[in-house]
């Protein structure tokens, strides 16, 4: 089993490597790079000054890594390093260009010049092998204490420790590292959180320009809301501040007023935002669909297979038939109309936002209930089949009574095939429901990879697949080790592996 | 009711709804069960004999009904019983049923253990640890080795000769007056059938049960039965001990039963099969059912159905050659010296 387990952890990072570097490969070597600026406003604006412009444009391929992109003050910098010639500056001459252009050789560069101004920069195409390494080796971040090498700052100590911080409790705290808390407890799910590992998926650009990629995903969405917190002494302090995030800031960009409140060089940090992360608010309205579905189909499906041919059973065959056979764009504006009439529920996500509860109903029901016909059909037939088998007969003979052969043998027999899928609905559910959350306005992942798309969001694009593959893969995995759980029968091992 | 019957049938149909027709698997039986006797039912597939047992322990399919006469158990009328809370208290407790397949008859995702002491808690109304002690006794009578740790196996873990010994512990473990056999042993390869044979024969004596065992295989019946009852479409054609039914057949159907007993083969020879195919239920049969396909058949065969003639106080058999009127007939070569036969083949043996 342990083996087993090895080899197909082994084959799914494998699955999700190549299918991540593929996309990439397409992404990257198909679709011409200028392509990326088609929506953006700003190329328009920058019409008239050609030298923005430029720089602009270059500083967006290097973003997204096309090509490494030196501005004249950045060159001029790297070439004085280089050549330790001080003399050397980026206006246009015969005498700058021989010395910028004999660094730019040696280092795989072009120097060009801006069209107005006539200084120089300096590129360099990205090979496509390059830039996947780029990606690969920039993916998996882990913080130890020296991942902080401030020159400005040689005294900064290196350690981590355990102790009883007065902004957070108990955690791992750590100095020299580039997060504060290491590891930390708090009430939101799933209550350990850790700042050890953190990935990273590259830069969003020309959608959510600047944010990185993962943070577009899951970072928290909204407006800003103050916490208080609790430093003993009677010390409450009411703050926006996000202070599980508090990383590493050099003394040149810091401001005095977190300085002081902080007391240590970590003064970065993101501030507390009041509704859940897209993926969060995607996965909310699906774990509760879920279990709306499940709450409704598992029992309806029992009891219809129960009393097979009774009225019970020919009632409820008729409503699933109904279900599957109104379109489910039909059923959701239908059912939005009925709430909002009826119940007067929000129509919208927006209109109460995500910390009001009203919000949630509709989507979430919508949702549930689009999946209750496939359920109820395909564990109904599972229960039928049941009904059949021989053991079934037996336990009758044996003397069971009906009730005791349903609960005890029919119901744990049927659900098997059921509970293989439940992850992979669950990872389902954060891929989004696309046409539900539009037509809700939803701030989910429903039309995330449809949007990205369409906007040559690149990173975005490449950051989605990868991790809906991943989830793919795992939730795969997950399904059949929960089958193992529930069937005796069904064994992960490889050949000879016992 | 006779003291000394468990189980009293009078003329009982059962018949069955099909695309709109009624069709008779049952037709007129009636039939005593003595008590820590054992009777088998035999007859070719289709004959009626799992049917007829189904209606005694209330199985049939949903389109089956016994359509006359009556069932009597020990003071219970099982023919008035018609809802399956009636029948919980007849089930298992009264009379159990072990089937063909051993393989299937097990629900795959419980513990061996956990379907044997879920019916000792339910039927002899024992906590869960007595239960225990109780299942792994009764896996060691069954002759499961290493009770104690294959209490907690699954049925896949067992081999099809072990699972049907746990069918019988939990059989068992009902303590029931009757225990049906259906084809207990068919699924089974020869060496394992014998020694389940054995085992059930063993535990009858120790647990006194009465045995209503139902197979095709004459070979078995002759190991195991007190009494033998032969049917044929539906009807009982002959019954009597088992004396009686190997050395003094009456019906030309059990004749050539009999003669197709592959033991009987000589080398170089056919097998002997009965010819033709048993009537289709969808036809009214008139007569005797056998008539189409016996060879001794006479006119009256196909006009009337015969009673069942009286032979000896336990011997009756259901055809017209022992009306008074017949012609006298010679039972086929192959089979009058049964006895001889049987005893050079295990002679041989």
């Amino acid at each position: 089993m342990k083996k087993y387990l090895f080899f197909r952890i082994l084959r799914s990072l494998l699955s999700i490597f190549l299918v991540t570097t593929i996309t990439y490969i397409i992404i990257y070597s198909l679709i011409p790079k200028r392509d990326v600026f088609s929506q953006d406003p700003l190329i328009q604006k920058l019409a008239s000054r050609p030298d923005k412009l430029i720089d602009y444009k270059n500083n967006a391929y290097h973003n997204m890594n096309y090509l490494d992109y030196y501005d004249t003050e950045t060159l001029v910098n790297k070439v004085q390093k280089a050549t330790s010639n001080t003399d050397v500056s980026g206006s246009h001459g015969k005498k700058n260009f021989d010395i910028l252009n004999k660094w730019a050789k040696k280092n795989g560069f072009k120097i060009k010049t801006y069209p107005s101004s006539k200084r120089y920069y300096a590129i360099r195409d990205l090979p496509l092998w390059e830039r996947l390494g780029r990606f690969y080796g920039n993916l998996v971040k882990i913080d130890t204490p020296w991942s902080v090498q401030d020159k400005n700052n040689p005294n900064l100590k290196r350690y981590l420790k355990i102790e009883n911080d007065k902004w957070v409790g108990w955690a791992l705290v750590g100095s020299g590292t580039k997060y504060r808390y290491q590891i930390y407890f708090n009430k939101s799910f799933p209550f350990i959180h850790q700042n050890i590992i953190h990935f990273d998926l590259g830069t969003s650009y020309p959608t959510f320009s600047g944010t990185s990629v993962l943070d577009v995903i899951a970072g928290r969405q909204g407006a800003t809301v103050s916490k208080k917190y609790n430093l003993g002494h009677g010390v409450i302090i009411n703050s926006a501040d996000n202070v599980y995030t508090r990383q590493y800031q050099s003394k040149t960009h810091r401001n005095a007023f977190d300085y002081d409140r902080y007391k240590d060089s970590y003064t970065n940090l993101d501030q507390n935002y009041q509704d859940p992360s897209m993926i969060g608010t995607s996965f909310r309205a699906g774990i509760f669909a879920l279990i709306i579905s499940y709450a409704i189909s598992i029992p309806m499906a029992f009891f219809m297979a129960r009393f097979k041919g009774k009225l019970f059973d020919k009632v409820g065959t008729g409503v699933v038939t109904l279900l599957i056979a109104i379109p489910s764009l039909a059923f959701i504006y239908a059912f939005r109309y009925i709430g909002a009439q009826l119940f007067g529920l929000p129509d919208s996500f927006p209109t109460q936002g995500a910390s009001s509860f009203a919000s949630w109903v509709m989507p979430t029901v919508i949702l549930g209930l689009l999946s209750v016909s496939g359920l109820v059909i395909w564990f109904r037939r599972y229960m039928i089949d049941q009904q059949q088998s021989d053991y079934v007969k037996f336990a009758r003979s044996k003397g069971l009574t009906d009730n005791e052969i349903y609960r005890k043998h029919i119901f744990k027999n049927a659900s098997i095939p059921i509970v293989q899928n439940i992850p992979g609905m669950i990872i389902g559910l954060i891929e989004g429901a696309t046409i539900t959350e539009n037509i809700f306005a939803m701030p989910g992942m429903g039309k995330m990879l449809p949007d990205a798309i369409l906007a040559h969001n690149n990173s975005i694009v490449i950051g989605l697949v990868f991790i809906f593959t991943t989830i793919g893969v795992l939730s795969v995995l997950l399904g059949d080790i929960l089958m193992v759980i529930v069937d005796p029968r069904i064994k992960l091992s490889t050949k000879g592996d016992e | 009711m006779n003291d000394e019957n468990i189980l009293e049938v009078k003329n009982l149909n059962v018949s069955f709804r099909v695309r709109g027709s009624e069709i008779e698997a049952i037709h007129d039986i009636s039939l005593n069960l003595k008590k820590h006797e054992t009777l088998a039912i035999v007859g070719e597939s289709g004959s009626g004999k799992s049917v007829l047992t189904k209606a005694f322990t209330g199985m049939l399919e949903q389109n089956g009904r016994i359509s006359h006469g009556t069932i009597d158990y020990k003071g219970t009328r099982l023919s008035d019983l018609r809802v399956n809370k009636q029948w919980d208290k007849i089930r298992g407790k009264e009379i159990a049923t072990i089937f063909q397949d051993p393989m299937t008859s097990l629900d795959p995702i419980h513990t061996i253990g956990s379907q044997i002491s879920e019916v000792v808690v339910k039927h002899q109304k024992k906590t869960k640890k007595e239960a225990k002690k109780i299942a792994i006794d009764l896996m060691e009578k069954t002759g499961i080795p290493n009770a104690v740790k294959r209490y907690n196996e699954y049925p896949f873990e067992y081999s099809g000769g072990m699972r049907q010994r746990i069918v019988i512990a939990i059989a068992l473990a009902c303590r029931p007056e009757v225990l049906i056999c259906d084809e207990p042993t068919t699924a089974l390869d020869v060496t394992i059938q014998a020694q389940i044979l054995d085992l059930i024969k063993e535990l009858q004596e120790e647990y006194k049960f009465t045995i209503i065992f139902i197979t095709h295989d004459l070979g078995v019946v002759a190991s195991i039965a007190d009494r033998i009852a032969v049917m044929y479409s539906g009807r009982i054609i002959e019954i009597g001990t088992c004396e009686e039914i190997f050395y003094d057949s009456r019906h030309p159907y059990t004749w050539n039963l009999l003669s197709s007993l592959p033991q009987l083969a000589r080398k170089g020879e056919e097998l002997k099969s009965i010819p033709g195919t048993p009537p289709s239920l969808y036809k009214k049969i008139v007569g005797d059912a056998f008539a189409p396909r016996n060879q001794y058949a006479m006119s009256v065969d196909f006009k009337a159905e015969p009673p069942m003639f009286k032979v000896t106080d336990t011997h009756y058999a259901k055809t017209w050659l022992l009306d008074k009127r017949a012609p006298k007939i010679q039972k086929p070569e192959v089979i009058q010296n049964l006895h001889q036969h049987m005893l050079e083949m295990t002679a041989e043996n």
